[in-house]
């Protein structure tokens, strides 16, 4: 149990060393494919326009503070108060149901592609490749509970659990090189997999919503009705000679 | 690192390009801190508590150091609702893995191989 056990140096060569460069590569090949397949349908400017619509609504909502009463409702005025107007136009055909929209069905489906099936396949590749030998050993000590996770294929019931398994050694790296990756592709798409895959478990399936004019549109028109507005200004006079507020009328 | 205003105590309006590229930039100093990190404990043959207790620290020296040379101690006006204290240990559970990982990386090359 305390003796160090000594490795072959070949196992260094032809196992630590490759499964790092294959998931770099793999890695480096994903984000570019993502590049080149988002470039397939680019979607309609309408849309733009109305998502810039909600987006004026939300910076109202979220820095009202900073206008004047006059600026203020001059803005609310436009957005919730004309018929046909600001938030409330009204929009025919949208599409919802990402399910009955084969279009966005074929983006997820890509998506999740790119993502999911490097994984898988890098897991069985190693897994079938590299099994049966100790690989590693971690430089902590890891309870035995972690051994069966850990040193999935070596039979060996005495081993220390800080010797371990290729597949954990990939996992580690896969989770570790997260970090480093984006050092070195910077400002490019940086697939994130944990952070995706926790996304999509908390979406119950990962089933992004068809940008929804209407129901959007209402609920921003409720959110901007709600505002309560007051100038960040208005009592300077009173703020800076320490006096108690005026009570303001809506 | 570039400032959003001149502040009074707590600065009230962000400037969001200039939020995102300074956590950017803060995200890479880390990853390279503790990259160094990382090797280092693996090339010291350190094992166990050593380590850990070596990533705390590196990582805290790291973020003081940002914050007395980047933000010339002043976090607030940089990184938006953060405290110095707070900023010391923020994000260290992103950079934990990675640390563990370049550490065996080094420890094997060097003390197994």
């Amino acid at each position: 149990m305390d003796a160090d056990l000594m490795l072959d140096p070949k196992i260094r060569n032809w196992v630590l060393i490759p499964i790092l460069i294959i998931m770099l590569l793999v890695q480096m090949s994903r984000s570019w494919a993502q590049v080149l397949l988002k470039g397939s349908t680019p979607p309609e400017p309408g849309q733009f326009k109305q998502m810039q619509l909600l987006q004026r609504a939300t910076r109202l909502r979220a820095n009202n503070r900073l206008l004047s009463s006059r600026g203020f409702h001059m803005r609310r005025h436009f957005l919730v108060e004309l018929k046909g107007i600001g938030l409330r136009q009204k929009f025919e055909g949208s599409a919802p149901n990402p399910m009955q929209n084969p279009d966005g069905m074929m983006n997820m489906m890509k998506g999740n592609m790119t993502m999911m099936v490097p994984n898988i396949a890098m897991m069985t590749f190693i897994s079938f490749f590299f099994q049966g030998f100790v690989m590693v050993k971690v430089p902590f000590m890891l309870t035995e509970g972690f051994k069966q996770m850990l040193q999935r294929d070596i039979s060996l019931q005495t081993l220390d659990t800080s010797y371990v398994s290729s597949l954990s050694w990939y996992f580690l790296a896969l989770f570790g090189l997260r970090g480093f990756f984006s050092l070195v592709l910077g400002d490019q798409a940086v697939t994130d997999d944990a952070k995706i895959m926790q996304q999509q478990m908390g979406m119950g399936g990962g089933n992004p919503m068809q940008f929804d004019a209407n129901k959007s549109y209402k609920q921003m028109r409720e959110g901007v009705k709600h505002i309560q507005h007051q100038f960040f200004l208005g009592e300077l006079e009173e703020e800076f000679m320490m006096l108690p507020a005026k009570k303001k009328t809506a | 690192m570039q400032p959003q205003q001149q502040p009074s105590d707590e600065p009230e309006l962000f400037d969001k390009a200039s939020v995102t590229s300074n956590m950017k930039a803060i995200g890479y100093i880390r990853t390279i801190s503790t990259i160094v990190g990382g090797f280092s404990a693996g090339i010291f043959g350190f094992t166990g508590f050593k380590g850990f207790a070596l990533f705390v620290i590196q990582y805290l020296l790291t973020s003081m150091a940002i914050v007395a040379f980047n933000f010339g101690g002043r976090t607030k006006i940089y990184v938006p609702q953060t405290s110095n204290l707070a900023f010391l240990v923020s994000g260290m559970g992103n950079e934990a893995l990675a640390f563990v990982l370049y550490w065996t990386l080094m420890y094997a090359l060097v003390h197994i191989y």
